[in-house]
């Protein structure tokens, strides 16, 4: 007997919901726990009066109770006021055998069910962990609600990060080019004045205000670089280029600075590549630019080689570039931190010029924003090798594929077409293609006559140069759509500017299209194909197509000589060459006259008429030293003596180059 | 300590005297500003270091800041984020007492290497309503923490209660502190 109380007592420490059912399902024993929640419980009463079964859902007898399965057991008062949670054994008090639940509250149904019964601790034995499973529970939401926070914190803060760092490479961007303006006053001047007769010591002086301003305009122009690709100038504007000529122009113009220095500056490209890609030549410029620059400020004696050679990391789209100097190398710990911004070095450099910092920094945005790599290896004292990896189109492909297209879209087209141009030589060789593609063509020499003449004339299309004295081609246009829309007169902008920028203003303002000089037959054709109808009676195979835009500089590209005479015939060519040479020198004189009567604005007129002229007949060099004059007028750069006095050189060799072409067979 | 502990710090001096002062309390704590997570274990000197900065910023003594602490544990932390459990607990001071202990014994199950203090609850001799309560704790310095958890605890559970500290004793290892509690 005393065994049998000592068992149900010991029970009674390890459950706090203990009920024990007859063989005849009535009610023998219920603990304080028990009774207290469910109303009515008490010896007698039947079970299942007092508790539908949750759980195992196939117990709904007196004989399954007796014969319990060793399961969870979730019992539920039949008025919805307490659940309980718990195991049936099968236990003998006095003799007589009973079922009995062992268990506690099922806390969790209480808690969603009958949220006003508050349960307590003591109802719970202590080895019972769904209280644990509470705390646990309430700690995780907490958790959570910690992290959401957190979380939107973060985002607040990375939003305002981004704000204000987009608002201030914008005010970077706008300060730059505020203070560049002015500065390029202060480095004309100085120009101008390094031109008049001045006593040493000022000499001294200005040469000094001199390098300072040029260098502080570097630092700008970085700063501004950098700006413009924080706030998300990443846009790559790829053109068709040559790999050979970018090499020589890169090293030209940098090699006064390694002569100076004694250095020795080579270029070299592998005999596996292309000649020409197609790649953001801008960007890849100035990449190379940068890292000749920095191999020239950091090699005291030595040399400096420029490579181009096939990748070795890539999958063979990649092109390595490579700027190998022996000069003072970089540490092994400082090699990872050079491409971050405003890092101008550790350790020993109080002899050298450290830069900017921004210098690499602006490579490695470039290569990243062109999808390439970049790295260096370096030895202290011996040099190092800076190399990109870039996804650099070959242009062989792409050329044979515009071949091709123009080939098949060759047929000669009917219509009358408004030639504007202020040169002489352009709207000759403009006329002679338009008219081999059976045109008509009329002329119109400056904007506000192509204005009236649009104004008082049918024409079916517009070629519209852009740069001309009085009144220029965007402001024509403009005129233009005042009483034609684009669809009544389409309007082809013809350009020497080569720039996505440009082309965003020309077609902003009213142009259907866009095409950059020299004039190539077949690209026009299938230009104003769009626009004009074809006559289809007629069609002839299209001639070689000249490569445009590959602006690289060989004094003289007889593929677009080849072409031309291709396109307009050998006696015509001959026309077009006398036309060039009375031109040239009648330019040349109206911008040497306004050099000297210190007039900025002629001579940036002229030189771009000039550098426009020379590329339309192949003069690739001339062509490219009269848009780098231009380039530094329009920034507001003084043409100097030099500058003057290579320009007539060039323009001298390239009408010599052009005599020998024509006299050849 | 748990993050939970300086998450209540910040909440009580966030929601008396703004964000702008917790922000200048953080501050001048030197502690790192990287948020607080629950059940994440930080330094017990971070706490300590928070406490000592409020009191200094807020002109309090450090005992007054650490009991304004304890009343808004049991409002703010214990009751909010808790309440099933503090229910379950006790439905007076006097029965809270009693199951503390055992409320914290399940809190170690869950925040593991939690050492939480003890409770003891004594009648005084003569009196019906009046007891000592008897704080262990391993932690130095939290006193005052803990009259104001007892005041907290008072005004959840309306109870009208006098409390009054009768020694502290901090000079060994840890503490032991001790309250006489008046119910009226």
């Amino acid at each position: 007997m005393s065994e049998l109380r000592l068992a149900r007592d010991q029970l009674e420490q390890l459950f706090t919901v203990l009920i024990a059912i007859a063989e005849d399902g009535s009610i023998s024993y219920a603990s304080s726990t028990a009774a207290r929640y469910v109303e009515g419980l008490s010896p007698g009463t039947a079970f299942f009066d007092h508790f539908d079964i949750v759980r195992p859902g196939s117990i709904n007898t007196v004989e399954g109770l007796l014969n319990p399965p060793p399961s969870l057991f979730l019992i539920r008062d039949r008025r919805q006021r307490f659940a309980a949670r718990g195991q049936l054994v099968n236990v003998t008090w006095d003799g007589l055998e009973y079922a009995c639940f062992c268990g506690s509250p099922w806390l969790f149904w209480m808690d969603t069910n009958c949220p006003d019964i508050k349960l307590g601790i003591e109802d719970f034995p202590p080895q019972d962990s769904q209280l644990d499973q509470l705390f646990l529970m309430n700690t995780e939401q907490r958790m959570v609600a910690d992290l959401e926070k957190l979380n939107s914190e973060l985002q607040v803060a990375k939003r305002a990060a981004e704000e204000a760092q987009v608002a201030k490479s914008a005010l970077f961007a706008r300060m730059s080019h505020e203070m560049r303006t002015p500065l390029n006053g202060v480095v004309s001047a100085l120009a101008l004045l390094s031109d008049r007769p001045l006593p040493e010591e000022a000499r001294k002086l200005l040469r000094l205000a001199d390098s300072s301003s040029r260098n502080l305009l570097h630092v700008i122009n970085y700063v501004l670089d950098i700006s413009r690709l924080e706030i998300g100038n990443t846009e790559l504007d790829p053109v068709l280029f040559n790999l050979s000529g970018l090499l020589k122009s890169v090293t030209d113009i940098v090699r006064a600075r390694a002569v100076e220095k004694g250095l020795e500056l080579t270029w070299h490209t592998s005999p596996q590549l292309n000649e020409t890609y197609i790649g953001d030549k801008a960007k890849l410029r100035q990449c190379l630019l940068n890292l000749v620059t920095n191999a020239i400020r950091f090699t005291p004696a030595g040399s400096i080689v420029v490579r181009a050679a096939p990748s070795t990391v890539g999958d063979g789209d990649m092109l390595r570039l490579e700027v190998e100097d022996t000069g003072i190398g970089i540490r092994h710990e400082d090699q990872k931190r050079i491409f971050q911004p405003f890092w101008t070095g550790s350790g020993d450099l109080a002899m050298v010029d450290r830069g900017t910092g921004l210098g690499l920094d602006i490579v490695r945005r470039n290569v990243e924003a062109m999808g390439g790599q970049i790295g260096v290896a370096s030895r202290i004292g011996k040099g190092s090798l800076f190399w990109m990896e870039l996804p650099l189109e070959p242009a062989e492909e792409i050329a044979q594929e515009d071949v091709t297209r123009a080939a098949s879209g060759s047929a000669s087209l009917r219509g009358r077409v408004l030639l504007v141009d202020d040169n002489e030589t352009n709207l000759l060789l403009g006329r002679m293609i338009l008219e081999s593609l059976g045109l008509s063509v009329l002329e119109a020499r400056d904007g506000s006559s192509a204005v009236s003449r649009c104004h008082g004339e049918a024409f079916d299309l517009v070629l519209m140069d852009i740069s001309m004295p009085d009144m220029d081609g965007i402001a024509a246009t403009r005129e233009i759509r005042r009483f034609a829309s684009r669809e009544q007169l389409p309007i082809v902008a013809l350009t020497a500017y080569a720039s996505s920028e440009e082309r965003e203003r020309c077609l902003d303002t009213g142009m259907n299209e866009y095409l950059t000089k020299p004039i190539v037959r077949d690209r026009l054709a299938e230009q104003l194909a769009q626009w004009l109808a074809s006559d289809d009676s007629a069609t002839e195979a299209a001639p070689e197509l000249a490569l445009q835009g590959s602006s690289d500089a060989p004094a003289l590209d007889e593929a677009v000589l080849a072409t031309l005479r291709a396109q307009i015939g050998d006696s015509n060519l001959g026309t077009v060459l006398d036309q060039f040479r009375s031109e040239v020198s009648a330019r040349w004189e109206a911008t040497r006259s306004a050099w000297q009567r210190d007039d900025p604005d002629t001579v940036r007129r002229e030189v771009h008429t000039l550098s426009s002229t020379c590329r339309s007949l192949g003069l690739l060099a001339a062509g490219e030293h009269f848009s780098e004059l231009e380039g530094r007028l329009r920034d507001g750069i003084a043409l100097t003596a030099e500058g003057l006095g290579e320009g007539e050189a060039l323009l001298r060799e390239g009408v010599d180059l052009l005599l020998a072409y024509r006299s050849e067979p | 300590m748990y993050g939970l502990v300086n998450s209540a710090l910040k909440d009580m001096i966030v929601n008396h005297f703004g964000e702008e002062k917790w922000q200048a309390i953080h501050r001048h704590s030197q502690v790192a500003d990287t948020g607080f997570l629950t059940m994440h274990r930080y330094d017990d000197r971070i706490t300590y270091q928070l406490a000592g900065a409020a009191a200094e910023l807020l002109g309090a003594p450090i005992d007054d800041c650490m009991e304004m602490f304890g009343r808004h544990w049991v409002a703010a932390v214990a009751v909010r984020d808790f309440g099933t459990l503090m229910d379950a607990t006790g439905s007076d001071t006097v029965s809270f007492l009693r199951n503390v202990n055992a409320l914290h014994d399940r809190i170690t199950s869950t925040f593991i290497d939690y050492i939480p203090p003890e409770f003891a609850l004594e009648p005084v001799a003569g009196y019906r309503d009046r007891f000592h309560v008897h704080y262990h704790s391993e932690r130095k310095g939290l006193t005052a923490f803990v009259t104001g958890l007892l005041h907290g605890l008072a005004e959840h559970f309306g109870d009208d209660i006098e409390i009054h500290s009768i020694s502290i004793d901090d000079d060994g290892e840890g503490t032991h502190s001790i309250f006489e509690i008046t119910v009226q």
